[in-house]
């Protein structure tokens, strides 16, 4: 059944230079309609295609969203950083990172980008334990709830989610961000540059939904080991 | 002195020497190359006089030589694994930042775009 069309914000002057940066890897199939709702929001949506191999860069070739294409899978925070340097370079003056999968709804997206454009901050976190969940697997929630812990004892940053993928930067905080971590630990690495270069931040409820198909594709909750272990040894490598 | 020493003390004495003369040359990485040098003279006088490696177990108190060896083996690979690691880390960031130069160069627009705000 056909979505219906979505409300188009973006001839707002406020959001014009809000750029939404997408990382996908082989989400042909959930990413239309991550994308109809987005472009018919925000001008700028740059989608990050990192080596998929299924239809992905042909989705977003039949929307109005930008297409980077990584010629071979680099992990999400390679994706990242690719989409934030081209949006930098493009001007944007407030870069959101947004899921493909359709776990975030944009219709959150001005919670996030109001605390940066009052300049109240330079950085917005979207917390899903200060907002919602659905269908969040327990084993899920103690994971996070360990990556909490974990960056509360190593970063000394309170923050409740510490990695979820919904988040607006400000343009300086954007450039202060070293993306050096390719994979899933860039996330931690966010929180600890935003501690290191003193950057302003507030978390902003935000609601994230699981559906069987995201929790499928979705990170291990072994993953988390892992994880730790390439930020731990990612510090040390110069 | 059995065959085995005659051929390997040699063999070590030569890499040591070669270590040294390549630092001479050139005087780049002096650590790594001292360090080298240094795990080159100790195999060959391990080798050419066993007893000290006893002693030096004896003395540190680890018992046998052979244990020396061996622990001195597990921390030479853990030293070497991330050794290897850290290199693979640095090539792999290197070759993400050319994927990313690569791909702002080859961006592409969705056919139906409209004109670009903030270009």
């Amino acid at each position: 059944m056909p979505l219906a069309p979505e409300p188009t914000c973006f001839a707002d002057s406020a959001t014009a230079h809000v750029w939404i940066v997408v990382p996908a890897y082989n989400e042909a199939d959930r990413l239309p309609a991550t994308l109809r709702s987005l472009c018919s929001r925000y001008a700028n949506v740059v989608v990050v295609d990192d080596g998929s191999a299924d239809g992905t860069a042909d989705a977003v070739l039949s929307t109005t969203a930008w297409l980077l294409r990584h010629p071979f899978n680099c992990g999400q925070g390679a994706a990242l950083r690719t989409g934030v340097e081209f949006a930098l370079q493009r001007g944007a003056k407030i870069i959101v990172t947004f899921d493909a999968d359709g776990q975030h709804d944009a219709a959150e997206i001005p919670r996030l980008l109001a605390p940066i454009l009052e300049g109240k901050a330079d950085v917005a976190l979207g917390s899903r334990f200060r907002g919602g969940t659905v269908n969040m697997p327990w084993s899920r929630r103690l994971v996070l709830l360990g990556g909490v812990l974990f960056t509360r004892l190593f970063s000394g940053m309170r923050v409740t989610d510490t990695h979820n993928g919904l988040r607006a930067f400000s343009r300086q905080s954007a450039q202060a961000m070293a993306f050096a971590q390719d994979g899933m630990a860039h996330a931690s690495e966010i929180l600890d540059a935003i501690h290191a270069h003193h950057l302003r931040f507030c978390e902003v409820p935000v609601t994230v939904r699981y559906t069987q198909e995201s929790l499928a594709k979705g990170q291990s909750s072994w993953n988390a080991i892992k994880i730790v272990g390439q930020l731990l040894l990612g510090r040390l490598i110069r | 002195m059995n065959i085995f020493q005659w051929i390997l003390c040699p063999l070590l004495a030569l890499a040591a020497l070669s270590e040294l003369i390549r630092l001479r040359r050139r005087w780049s990485h002096p650590v790594q190359r001292l360090a080298r040098t240094a795990i080159w003279l100790a195999a060959m006088v391990a080798i050419a006089e066993p007893s000290l490696v006893t002693r030096f177990a004896n003395a540190i108190g680890i018992g046998r030589g052979a244990d020396v060896v061996l622990y001195a083996f597990v921390l030479a690979f853990l030293a070497v694994s991330f050794s290897l690691y850290s290199n693979q880390t640095r090539l792999q960031r290197r070759i993400s930042k050319l994927v990313t130069h690569i791909s702002v160069l080859e961006a592409q627009r969705g056919q139906s775009g409209p004109p670009l705000a903030g270009s």
